[in-house]
C-alpha cells in the first residue's frame, strides 16, 4: 500500500510546508475558508449594499445610511470559502516514456500532484483526483482530510499508464462531473489533439473554474537526444518509423516548439495558468516556484 | 583501352568496402520505445528523402573515388587514332641488346641487374605488335647474336632473352652499336630500334664515339634507347691488385706482397682482407678506405705447404653488390731451378776457356740446372720449350730455322740473352731481329778497367742485387760493341764512356738482354771479374720469373703458349668451373682464345700436375658501377634514356602510340574526394544543426505577465 513518503521526502515535505496554494478566482467551497467567494457572507470585508428586504437580518441594517436618506439598506460582506482543487493527471501510455536517468513523466506527474496535494490537504481545503487516459480511469471527488490524501496517493499509485489517450473526451466528461467552481490542475504531455484539449479546456473555464495546466516533458523529448539511428516505435499505437534523430532534430525541435507555443497561446486567452516542465528538474523545486511565482503575480 | 599493371584491377574488390559498410550502418538500426511519433514524422517528413539522397550521394561518390584511384593504379591506356596516324602502328625492327658484362651481375634489393634487364627486355618484347621483328645479343667483351636475323617469332626472341647467364667479361660498347647497325641493315622495314639494357657504366662509355657513330649508322636510322637499372649508383670495392714480392713460392719462407682495394662507394668502407694461399689463410687485414679512395695493404705471411708446381693464391674482401670483383687471383710458381741452354757460337779451342764453360760454371755455382750446351747448328733441331732462357754466346749467325725457333720461343714468353764475341759482326746480327739493338762496330779499349752506372736502379734484373749503394764492379774490358738501341730498348746499365752494357727490351711476352761483353775471355776479363757470376745468374733468375707466368690475366683475354708447357705433348686445360679440354701436341700460341670466368686455369700433361697456372680476374673497369650521365650519353649519341621497369612500361605505352588516362583519372578522383568532403561536411552540419536550439521549460508566459491577477469577472454569475 503506497503512502505519501513514497512520493515525498522529508525534506521535500519540509519545503513545501510554507508554501500555499490560492486561486486566481473566486471559488465556491462547502465550508469557510481562505479563498475568495462569490456569495456575500460573513467576512469582515465590506462588498457593497443591497436594498433591505423583509426577512434581512436586522443586524446587518446600515443605520447610517437610514440616517441620510431615510431608506433601508443592509450592508453585504464578502464570503471566503474553502478550495476545491481538482487534479487531473493524464494516465496514457505515452506518460509513461522515461528516458535513461530520469523517472517516466507519470512518475513526475504524481511526485508533482503528491507535492499540491500535500500543500492543499495542509490548508484545509478539498482535493480530488481525476485519472484518465482515452476514458476517466479513476475519480475521487474533492474531500479534505489526512485519509483523503492517503487515498489520493494510493489511487495515483494504482494506475498504470498504458492505453491510447482521448484527452479531450474525458475532460469533458470531467468538467461535467465538477460543477462548483475550483481550482483544476492539468497534468499531461498534451500528446494528443490540441484543438480537442483546449476545447475541453475552455469548458472548465465557462465553468469558472481557475485551471493550471502543467505540460510534463522528458528531456530526450525535449532535445530529441538520440545520436544514431533508430526505428521509433508509438507507445500508445504501436506504430514504426525509422529515423536519424541527429538530421531530425532540428525540425522536430521546430515541430516540437510551434505545439508548445501553441499551447501557450491558447492559455493565455483562456486565462490559463500554463507551464512547461522537464522531468529532468526537482519537482519539489518547481513546485516551490511556481507557486511564489503565482502568489507573486497575485498580490 | 589496356591497362599496364592488370594485376591492380583485383583491387576494385576494395568497392565492396563502401557498400559493405553503408548495408551495415543501415542494419545497426536499434529500436527505440517513443512517447509519440506525431514530432518525428513531421521531421521525417522533410529531412528523410533528402538524407537519404544524400547518404546514396555519399556512398557513390565514394564507391566512385575507390574506383578511379583502382583504375588508375592499374594505368590504362587509350590506343589513339592520331597517335597510329603518327606511327603507332608502323611496323618496326627492335634490336635487343642486353649487357652480361661483370658489372650485371651486380645484386640490387635481392636482384641482380641481369635479371632485371631481361625482364626489361620482355617488356619490350611485350609490347611488340605482330608485324614487328626482333633480333637479340648479349653484350661482353664481344657481342653474342642470340637471334642474328630479325625474326617475327617473338617466342623465340623470348626464349633466347631468357638464356642469357650473368657473364664475367669486360662490356665493349662500340661493338653493340656497330653490330645494331649490321642487323638492321640485312634488310629490315618501318621504324628501327635499338633497346640496349645496360647499367650504362660511366667507364664504359669512354670511347672515341666518332668512329662508331658515323655516317653509315647515320643512315642506318637506328633509334637508341639506353634502358637502365632502378638504382643507377650501388655501393661497390674490389680488390684491385696483388703484388707478391718473391718471384717464386718456396715452402716455410716468409713472403711479403701488396694488396690493392678501391672502393667505389660514396660511403666509407670498413671489411676485413683475408689472404689465402692454397687452402690456407695465410694473412688477414682490416681496411679502412673513405669513399672513391684506394688503399695499398700491406701484408707477410709464410708460406704454406704446396703439392705442385704452383701456388694459388686468392685476395678477397668480405664480399658486396657485386661479389665478382671481391677476389683477386693470383699465382706463383714454386721455386725451382732455371733451365737454361747455352748456344756456343765458338765451338774451337779449350773448352775451359769457352763461354759455355763460364756460364755453365756460373750457373751451377748460382743453384741452376747444368745448362744445356750445343752450337748454332743444332739450335735449328732443339725444341726450346723448357728452358726459361736461352744464352747465346759468340753466335755470330742462326739459320732460319733457328730464327724461327727463337721467335716462336719469345711468343711463348721466353727470355733470351745474348753475349757477343770475336765471331760476331754487324752484317752477321744483322739477321737476328730479335736484338733490341744493332751492332755497329767492335772498338778496341786501352788497358784498364770501365766503371758501370746503373741507369734503372728499380728493374727487376738488378733488383736486390745493385743499387747505388752496391754499385756493378768495374769491368776489365779490352772490347767493345757499340750498339745502337731500338725504340723499344732500353740500357740497364751503362759503361763509364756512354756504352750501354746491358740492353733490355720487350718483345711480345719474351725479353731479350744483350750483355755487351763475351761470355769467354775475348773482349776481357769479364768472366773473371766479380760482376760476371751475379750477372748471369741474376739473367737466370730473371728468366724463371718471366717463365712463371707473372701477372695475372683478365676475363675475356688468351692464355698464352707458355716455356713451361712441352710444346710435342698433348695438354689439358682445366677451367675454373672445372671443365677440361684437350689440346693436341703441337705448335701454339695460344691455349684458349678467350678465357670466359674469373679463377685459375691449369694446364699440364694429363693426369699430371699442372705445369702451367693463369690466375684470371674480373676487369677492374667492371667494378666502377657509376652510371653515365643522361646529359652527358647523349653528347656521345642521341639516345634516350630510360631507368626502371615502370618507367620503361610508361615510355612504351608513349611511343606505342597510346594515350595514358590515369593522370585524367587521379584529377577526377580529386575531385570526387573533394565533392565527398564537401558533402559529408554538410551532412555532419546538418547531423549538427539541431544541437544548438533548446526549448525552455519552467518559464512564465510571457503573455500573461502584467496582466492582473483579479479581472473583472469574465463571466456573468451564475
Amino acid at each position: 500500500m503506497a503512502s505519501i513518503t513514497d512520493l515525498l521526502t522529508p525534506e521535500a515535505m519540509r519545503k513545501l510546508e510554507t508554501l500555499v496554494l490560492r486561486s486566481r478566482y473566486v471559488v465556491e467551497g462547502f465550508r469557510a475558508g481562505m479563498h475568495a467567494s462569490p456569495l456575500k457572507g460573513a467576512s469582515v470585508e465590506f462588498a457593497d449594499h443591497r436594498q433591505y428586504v423583509k426577512g434581512d437580518n436586522l443586524r446587518n441594517l446600515d443605520w447610517k445610511v437610514f440616517g441620510r436618506t431615510e431608506r433601508y439598506y443592509v450592508k453585504r460582506f464578502e464570503e471566503e470559502t474553502s478550495l476545491r482543487t481538482h487534479v487531473v493527471i493524464d494516465g496514457s501510455g505515452s506518460m509513461a516514456y522515461g528516458s535513461d536517468g530520469c523517472p517516466s513523466k507519470y512518475d513526475y506527474a504524481c511526485r508533482i500532484a503528491a507535492a499540491l496535494g500535500y500543500i492543499v490537504s495542509r490548508q484545509q481545503d478539498a482535493l480530488g483526483l481525476t485519472i484518465f487516459d482515452e476514458e476517466i480511469r479513476a475519480h475521487v471527488p474533492a474531500r479534505s482530510g489526512s485519509r483523503h490524501l492517503r487515498h489520493f496517493i494510493e489511487m495515483l499509485a494504482a494506475h498504470r499508464p498504458e492505453k491510447p489517450t482521448d484527452t479531450g473526451r474525458s475532460l469533458h466528461a470531467l468538467a461535467e462531473m465538477v460543477s462548483r467552481r475550483g481550482l483544476i490542475v492539468l497534468l499531461s504531455d498534451l500528446f494528443d489533439n490540441s484543438d480537442a484539449i483546449f476545447r475541453a479546456i475552455a469548458h472548465f473555464r465557462k465553468k469558472m473554474h481557475d485551471v493550471i495546466l502543467l505540460q510534463v516533458l522528458d528531456p530526450c523529448e525535449l532535445e530529441l537526444s538520440l545520436d544514431r539511428v533508430a526505428e521509433f516505435i508509438d507507445m500508445e499505437t504501436g506504430e514504426k518509423l525509422e529515423l536519424d534523430p541527429a538530421l531530425a532534430r532540428l525540425c522536430y525541435k521546430q515541430e516540437l516548439q510551434k505545439a508548445i507555443d501553441g499551447c501557450r497561446e491558447k492559455c493565455a486567452v483562456l486565462n490559463v495558468d500554463y507551464r512547461l516542465v522537464s522531468t529532468a528538474d526537482s519537482f519539489e523545486d518547481f513546485v516551490a516556484q511556481y507557486l511564489a511565482e503565482r502568489r507573486r503575480m497575485s498580490v | 583501352m589496356s591497362f599496364l599493371s592488370t594485376g591492380m584491377l583485383f583491387g576494385l574488390g576494395a568497392l565492396l568496402a563502401p557498400v559493405v559498410i553503408h548495408l551495415w550502418r543501415q542494419r545497426r538500426v536499434v529500436q527505440v520505445r517513443f512517447s509519440t511519433l506525431r514530432f518525428l514524422k513531421a521531421a521525417a517528413a522533410r529531412t528523410s528523402r533528402s538524407s537519404r539522397i544524400e547518404n546514396v550521394l555519399l556512398l557513390f561518390l565514394r564507391c566512385l573515388l575507390f574506383a578511379l584511384l583502382v583504375l588508375a593504379a592499374a594505368r590504362p591506356v587509350l590506343s589513339s587514332g592520331n597517335a597510329r596516324l603518327l606511327g603507332g602502328d608502323v611496323p618496326r625492327t627492335a634490336v635487343l641488346a642486353i649487357d652480361n658484362s661483370a658489372s650485371m651481375s651486380c645484386k640490387v634489393n635481392g636482384t641482380i641487374r641481369l635479371e632485371s634487364a631481361k625482364a626489361q627486355a620482355l617488356a619490350v618484347i611485350d609490347h611488340l605488335k605482330p608485324g614487328d621483328d626482333v633480333a637479340v645479343m648479349a653484350v661482353g667483351d664481344a657481342p653474342q647474336l642470340l637471334v642474328a636475323e630479325p625474326t617475327l617469332d617473338h617466342r623465340v626472341a623470348r626464349q633466347m632473352v631468357e638464356s642469357i647467364l650473368p657473364g664475367e667479361s669486360l662490356s665493349d660498347f662500340p661493338s653493340v652499336f656497330r653490330e645494331a647497325r649490321k642487323i638492321v641493315a640485312r634488310g629490315t622495314h618501318g621504324l628501327r630500334e635499338l633497346y640496349f639494357f645496360t647499367d650504362s657504366q660511366a667507364t664504359a662509355w669512354r670511347f672515341d664515339p666518332k668512329p662508331v657513330f658515323d655516317e653509315a649508322w647515320e643512315k642506318s636510322g637506328l633509334r637508341p634507347v639506353v634502358v637502365r637499372p632502378d638504382n643507377l649508383n650501388p655501393s661497390n670495392a674490389a680488390v684491385a691488385n696483388v703484388k707478391i714480392s718473391a718471384p717464386f713460392a718456396t715452402a716455410g719462407s716468409p713472403v711479403a706482397g701488396v694488396a690493392v682495394v678501391e672502393n667505389f662507394s660514396e660511403r666509407p668502407l670498413q671489411d676485413v682482407l683475408e689472404i689465402r694461399i692454397g687452402a690456407e689463410r695465410v694473412a688477414q687485414k682490416p681496411i679502412d678506405i673513405a669513399p672513391g679512395a684506394s688503399m695499398e695493404v700491406a701484408f707477410e705471411a709464410q708460406m704454406p705447404q704446396i703439392a705442385g708446381h704452383w701456388a694459388e693464391g686468392v685476395a678477397s674482401i668480405e664480399g658486396d653488390n657485386l661479389p665478382a670483383d671481391d677476389r683477386f687471383y693470383f699465382a706463383l710458381p714454386v721455386s725451382r731451378p732455371p733451365r737454361v741452354l747455352v748456344v756456343e757460337g765458338q765451338q774451337a779451342g779449350d773448352p775451359r776457356l769457352r763461354s759455355g764453360y763460364y756460364l755453365g760454371k756460373a750457373l751451377v755455382a748460382g743453384g741452376a740446372v747444368a745448362p744445356r750446351t750445343i752450337s748454332a747448328a743444332e739450335l735449328d733441331e732443339t725444341a726450346l720449350e723448357g728452358f726459361s732462357a736461352v744464352f747465346l754466346a759468340d753466335v755470330a749467325s742462326l739459320g732460319d730455322r733457328a730464327l724461327v725457333r727463337l721467335d716462336r720461343y719469345l711468343q711463348s714468353g721466353g727470355t733470351i740473352a745474348f753475349f757477343p764475341g770475336d765471331l760476331v759482326s754487324p752484317a752477321g746480327l744483322a739477321r737476328m731481329d730479335f736484338l733490341p739493338a744493332k751492332l755497329l762496330d767492335v772498338l778496341d779499349l786501352p788497358a784498364g778497367r770501365l766503371g758501370t752506372l746503373i741507369s734503372e736502379p728499380g728493374h727487376p734484373l738488378l733488383a736486390n742485387a745493385w743499387d747505388k749503394d752496391t754499385p756493378f764492379p768495374a769491368l776489365p774490358q779490352k772490347k767493345l760493341g757499340r750498339w745502337k738501341l731500338g725504340a723499344e730498348a732500353s740500357s740497364l746499365l751503362t759503361f763509364s764512356n756512354g756504352t750501354p752494357f746491358v740492353i733490355f727490351a720487350r718483345r711480345g711476352p719474351g725479353r731479350v738482354l744483350v750483355i755487351n761483353a763475351s761470355a769467354d775471355r775475348a773482349w776481357g776479363d769479364f768472366p773473371l771479374s766479380p760482376g760476371f757470376l751475379p750477372l748471369v745468374q741474376q739473367t737466370a733468375r730473371f728468366s724463371s720469373e718471366q717463365s712463371g707466368g707473372g701477372t695475372s690475366l683478365t676475363v675475356g683475354t688468351s692464355l698464352p703458349m707458355t716455356p713451361n708447357l712441352p710444346a710435342d705433348q698433348a695438354l689439358t686445360l682445366k677451367s675454373p668451373d672445372g671443365t677440361e679440354s684437350a689440346l693436341p701436341a703441337g705448335e701454339k700460341s695460344v691455349l684458349k682464345d678467350h678465357a670466359e670466368n674469373s679463377g685459375f686455369y691449369e694446364a699440364g700433361p694429363p693426369q699430371e700436375p699442372a705445369l702451367q697456372v693463369f690466375p684470371v680476374n674480373v676487369d677492374r673497369r667492371e667494378s666502377d658501377l657509376r652510371a653515365i650521365a643522361p646529359d652527358a650519353l647523349r653528347k656521345i649519341v642521341p639516345a634516350e634514356t630510360v631507368s626502371g621497369l615502370d618507367e620503361l612500361n610508361l615510355w612504351l605505352a608513349k611511343t606505342r602510340g597510346v594515350v595514358p588516362l590515369w593522370p585524367p583519372l587521379l584529377l577526377l578522383a580529386l575531385a570526387v574526394f573533394a565533392a565527398e568532403a564537401c558533402l559529408a561536411n554538410l551532412l555532419a552540419r546538418n547531423r549538427a544543426q539541431g544541437d544548438e536550439q533548446h526549448i525552455k521549460t519552467g518559464r512564465l508566459n510571457k503573455r500573461r505577465i502584467g496582466v492582473s491577477f483579479r479581472p473583472a469577472e469574465p463571466e456573468t454569475a451564475p
